[in-house]
């Protein structure tokens, strides 16, 4: 087990090492640069070239990348973005990550127990209207394209609030940038609210994928559980209908959930940048987006490392958690 | 369902038998009827634009009329027929859709049959690459290849392109790995064929049938990736009617005209809900072992 | 479906359950001194030095003072942080007396010492306590030679020549008088402690959330009616206007002119208007063939309707323009004739220089563009498919590309386009501000040079010049409209439209006026009972 984690974790490192060097290397291949994307039709030009140069912009990518990787090994330190000159990359991320994983977390947390439930209900109920429903919904589900989806919750719901985390004049200041959480702590129930009320839409329009493909994962599994034996054997020897699909099929499910997990955390995110540039959301997607359009080179090299040392983390976490879900792979591990 | 059927590896399904059982269970789908009928009806415009479409591409006929006789989707900011434009944009879209899945399958069709084949250090190589790429978000592949290339269709094509690469060669792969050791392979092998003969004319058959399930299922969430990187502004020009950058015209606009939105949004929707009806239909008709379980 | 619209009525529900228990629901409730005003994107600092960003600037001129600065109406000039000042030397020595008793927001006090210092921040390449600003702002004050401190309330600036836009730069935001003290204690962290002697001082900025300026109790005017003023950045235009209608914010910038037209009905709101001090235009890369023809660029003028561009892409709400200088102010030239729309006309030029060049039709050329709206272009993507509709009308295909912004101009300048969209928005209402910027010769560079069109006039260079050194402005507008009119005559560039501003704000909202600087001065804005 411990060769295992010790050999994933190494290539995992490689991994980020690769990903960060092909972000670094394709945000330099535009002509564009910094200084020019800042100042635009008010850029100097002696003073651009001595900004290149100062900032290091026109030495080989090889050599740009050395000193970014040692900068990042011995300090932790992300740099400066150029665009945004009050604001370092690491406090740009630290403001703008939580935003997203608030997001995130949030849409998973409609997505998950109602996908689960819609599954189990379908399955159950196998062929009955609870089924039709279920995965026509999940159907659409998938084909709904987040970004339409979202344009219609927000004509639909054009009296809730969007564009902002808190209502502008709300006094109180986020330190960590999770403000839901924030505001609940500090026992401040009417902007925790508010917040949850700003939160509501864009959750929503991303959490209909992952509901949908939950729906359908947790339904497919359950069936299969509902047919095994043990499940027969459960049912013959006087198990409640209900005991037995909560106490065998659901967690045979959860397995089966997990495991589409990480896929899943990939495609949140890709949702989320979506998301966050319909609902005018300040999250990590639009961040980076903005990044790269200003050709702002700490931003997206920085934003991209630390988005895929997230990636590949999590994927190592829910591989781990996959083992210890499921018991086959648990002892195929700990014999190879 | 199951339990009626051999069991079977998918790749050993050569002769047309299994095929037509396919088409059958095909045919009495209700679902699988609708999404072809979706899938025809899209492809049907996107071929016969001209001939369908009310007025030309280009053509002005006044700023956010609201729905009519005249305009049943209603115009837009550029003073173009929505109808028009969602007609014509069927065309790039499903054009831009298929040809960056066909070149997802030239690219990744011969890498996984590679890594099946010779298996040990090539496969584990490739595998690892495979999981590297899923594991990062899609979204990122893209935003690099467009940042540096600068936006525009070609751009966006190679970039979902490239987001589909790892999905098809591990499909590729694990049909394979599974038909590898089948009889017919491991005798051609032995008559002497070469690897290029086992892979091309032996292994290439097998792979096909899976590979296209795969492609239809890929191009439904190609046309998606396609739109919604035209819809954040990397597509190519905007006076070409596709639907991601129709939305993303017509959101500047939506408090005051929502139609411009609606037309393009539900023809998206509608496209990949034909897709994927056909593509889960598909799955299942093809491939016994996940049969009506998937 | 049933599931989404379950989903979507049981979050509805819930909504409305949290207005319910969540109170207050607009803002104006909450502090009816507080005003709120939302634009598309956040500031990038608070250093005056150190930005050309427009929604900085909105900042800035609530935080800081210039020593002259705009009527509250009109685009005169007045005294603000100078009481008074005098002209010698011909025009190469100006005398600045300073008003008594200013104060900072830091609590130090305003002094000859400090604008000298300021003025060295922004002139000096080696100032020590420069801390890395990027002036860009830095060519418009390039005609001083010396700043110095004359008496403790006593400033005296030195020209290299005279110069008829030095009093008008110095009311532009780079010549904001920073506290000297808070610079030298904050170093690069300025940005973010700004101490300026406006009417308001900045209590809190979270980066992109909102920045909270607070009423200075001590400026030298008296306090400001309002108690705060608050900025949020909200990129989504449909958004913006959605929290204007909701109440969530009081007043709202550089939305699309349809959705003005459409609010402008709407109760309780009310649109401003001004004639804008801008220019928007087609620029042609001279230096690429066939636009070397004047005849290809004639053709180009006479296919554009630009009457009905302005219909299309402005909602009406601008001016044809003929060339660079706005109708709004002075050195416009007024005589000037347009060509007119004449697609027929275009086909028999382009045909003519397709004889003589050897050329097929139809000809192909590229269109830039940019994505986000500009002041002087709210719609640029509809002007780009309007103009491409339109070449195509008369034997040019173009091909458009679209740019974020910043590169558009940065690819511009290196001439990558044939035909490409820019504006310009006046920095300080003097006609060599267009004319010289845009279109002298020495503005021609690969590195953020703004003759786009790369047109190369010696006589236009020459009647430039001197026009800046004549401080007579009687003299200069004569000299202008000869540059004018030459520059009409050669083409380089189709003037479109002079666009004018909106703003939209909530009724309640009262003594903000939408100034014709643009400038946006919150100092006499205050909340009243309004009509909700």
């Amino acid at each position: 087990m411990i060769g295992f984690l010790a050999r994933r974790l190494l290539l995992s490192l490689l991994t980020l090492l690769v990903a960060v060097s092909l972000v670094f290397v394709a945000v330099r291949l535009l002509p564009n640069n910094p200084v020019l994307a800042r100042f635009g039709q008010h850029a100097v030009p002696d003073r651009v070239a001595d900004e290149m140069h100062k900032q290091g912009w026109d030495q080989p990518v090889l050599v740009q990348l050395g000193r970014f990787l040692r900068q990042v090994l011995t300090s932790g330190d992300l740099g400066k973005s150029f665009i945004r000159p009050t604001e370092s990359v690491a406090q740009g991320l630290s403001r703008k990550l939580p935003a997203t994983i608030e997001l995130a977390l949030a849409a998973l947390l409609v997505a998950v127990p109602l996908g689960i439930a819609a599954g189990s209900a379908a399955a159950v109920w196998r062929n009955g209207w609870p089924d039709l429903i279920c995965m026509s919904g999940s159907l659409l589900g998938v084909s709904v394209p987040v970004f339409f989806l979202g344009i219609c919750l927000m004509s639909v719901f054009s009296q809730m609030p969007t564009g902002l985390r808190l209502p502008a004049t709300a006094d109180f200041q986020s330190r960590t940038g999770f403000v839901v959480v924030e505001t609940l702590l500090a026992g401040r129930l009417d902007l925790f609210l508010a917040a949850l009320k700003h939160l509501c839409l864009p959750a929503l329009a991303l959490s209909s994928i992952p509901m949908a493909i939950i729906a359908r994962v947790t339904r497919n599994s359950m069936l299969q559980a509902l047919a095994a034996d043990y499940i027969r054997t459960a049912r013959a020897k006087g198990g409640s209908r209900w005991g037995v699909v909560l106490g065998h099929a659901l967690p045979n499910a959860a397995v089966e959930v997990s495991n589409i997990a990480g896929f899943q955390a990939g495609m949140l995110l890709s949702g989320a940048v979506l998301t966050e540039t319909v609902f005018s959301w300040p999250g990590m997607g639009r961040y980076l987006v903005e990044g790269v359009k200003d050709s702002d080179y700490a931003v997206v090299q920085g934003g991209a490392l630390v988005v895929a040392a997230m990636f590949i983390g999590l994927n190592l976490l829910l591989d781990l958690l996959h083992a210890w879900l499921d018991p086959r792979i648990r002892l195929l591990h700990s014999s190879s | 369902m199951n339990t009626s059927l051999p069991d079977i590896p998918p790749a050993a399904v050569l002769s047309d038998r299994p095929a037509s059982r396919a088409w059958r269970r095909f045919r009495r789908n209700p679902s699988a009827r609708a999404g072809a009928l979706l899938v025809a009806l899209f492809c049907l415009l996107a071929l016969l634009a001209p001939w369908l479409a009310p007025y030309g591409p280009n053509q002005r006929d006044g700023q956010f009329q609201p729905p009519s006789w005249r305009h049943w989707l209603g115009t837009d900011s550029n003073e173009y027929d929505v109808l028009t434009r969602v007609i014509y944009g069927a065309r790039l879209s499903l054009v831009a859709g298929l040809v960056s899945i066909s070149l997802a399958v030239v690219v990744g069709a011969p890498l996984g049959t590679a890594a099946g084949y010779f298996g040990g250090r090539t496969d584990a190589l490739l595998m690892r690459a495979i999981d590297v790429a899923l594991a990062f978000p899609s979204i990122l592949i893209a935003f690099l290849v467009v940042t540096a290339m600068q936006p525009g269709w070609a751009p966006v094509v190679i970039a979902v392109a490239l987001i589909n690469v790892p999905l098809i060669a591990r499909q590729v792969r694990a049909t394979v790995l599974t038909t590898r050791e089948l009889d017919y392979v491991t005798a051609s092998r032995a008559l002497g064929a070469s690897h290029w003969h086992v892979m091309t004319r032996v292994l290439a058959p097998a792979v096909w049938n899976p590979l296209i399930v795969l492609a239809t299922l890929g191009l439904g969430s190609a046309i998606l990736e396609v739109a919604g990187l035209s819809f954040l502004g990397f597509g190519g020009d905007a006076a070409d009617a596709e639907w991601g950058s129709l939305l993303n015209e017509a959101k500047n606009h939506l408090r005051t005209t929502l139609w411009p939105a609606v037309g393009p949004g539900v023809a998206i929707s509608l496209t990949i809900l034909g897709f994927n009806l056909l593509g889960d239909v598909l799955r299942d008709a093809l491939d016994p072992r996940t049969s009506g379980e998937r | 479906m049933y599931l989404r619209i379950f989903c979507g009525v049981l979050c509805g529900a819930a909504g409305l359950v949290l207005a319910g228990c969540g109170g207050s629901a607009g803002p104006p409730a909450t502090n009816s001194r507080t005003l709120i005003y939302s634009r598309g994107t956040d500031a990038d600092t608070l250093d005056p030095l150190d930005t050309s960003l427009g929604e900085t600037v909105a900042v800035l001129v609530n935080l800081y003072d210039t020593l002259v600065t705009y009527d509250d109406r009109t685009l005169d000039l007045v005294p603000s942080l100078a009481e008074s000042w005098e002209m010698g030397d011909e025009g190469r020595t100006w005398t600045f007396r300073l008003r008594p008793g200013v104060l900072f927001h830091d609590g130090t006090t305003l002094d000859a010492e400090a604008v000298v210092f300021n003025f060295r921040r922004l002139l000096e390449d080696d100032f020590p306590h420069g801390y890395g600003a990027q002036r860009p702002y830095l060519p418009n004050f390039e005609m001083i030679e010396s700043v110095e401190a004359v008496g403790p309330l006593e400033v005296r600036f030195r020209l290299k020549a005279p110069s008829a836009v030095f009093l008008n730069n110095l009311a532009m935001f780079p010549a904001s008088i920073v506290s000297p003290s808070a610079v030298r204690t904050h170093q690069e962290a300025l940005g973010v402690n700004p101490a300026g002697t406006g009417p308001f001082r900045l209590d809190a900025w979270e980066r992109d959330q909102r920045i909270v300026l607070r009423a200075f109790d001590d400026h030298w005017r008296g306090r400001p009616q309002l108690d705060r003023v608050i900025f949020i950045p909200v990129a989504e235009n449909s958004i913006r206007a959605q929290q204007l209608v909701r109440g969530e914010a009081h007043i709202t910038d550089n939305l699309p002119p349809a959705e003005l037209d459409a609010l402008e009905g709407q109760s309780g709101l009310v649109i401003q208007e001004q004639q804008g001090l801008n220019v928007g235009y087609l620029t042609m890369q001279m230096e690429r063939p066939p636009l070397d023809h004047l005849k290809v660029r004639l053709a180009i003028w006479h296919a554009i309707d630009k009457q009905r561009l302005i219909d299309v892409a402005y909602s009406g709400h601008g001016q044809t323009s003929v060339s660079l200088v706005p109708p709004a102010m002075w050195g416009h030239a007024e005589g000037l004739q347009d060509r007119q729309y004449d697609p027929q006309r275009s086909r028999e030029l382009l045909a003519e220089v397709a004889a003589e060049r050897n050329l097929t039709l139809p000809l192909r050329m590229n269109l830039f563009f940019m994505e986000q709206p500009r002041p002087y272009m709210q719609q640029p993507r509809q002007i780009a498919v309007f103009l491409r509709d339109a070449l195509q009308q008369v034997g040019i295909e173009v091909k458009l590309v679209p740019n974020d912004y910043r590169q558009h101009f940065q690819r511009l300048s290196a001439g990558e386009h044939d035909l490409g969209l820019a504006g310009w928005t006046t920095d300080n209402v003097d006609p060599d501000n267009f004319l010289f910027s845009l279109l002298d010769k020495s503005n021609i560079n690969d590195h953020g040079g703004n003759n786009l069109s790369r047109y190369a006039s010696e006589e236009v260079h020459q009647l430039l010049l001197e026009a800046q050194r004549e401080t007579d402005r009687g003299r200069r507008e004569q000299l202008y409209r000869q540059a004018q009119q030459r520059i009409f005559d050669d083409a380089p560039i189709v003037p479109l439209v002079h666009t004018d501003v909106r703003i939209a704000q909530r009724a309640e909202v009262q003594g903000y006026y939408l100034h014709p600087s643009s400038l946006v001065r919150l100092r006499q804005a205050s909340i009243g009972s309004g009509t909700r």
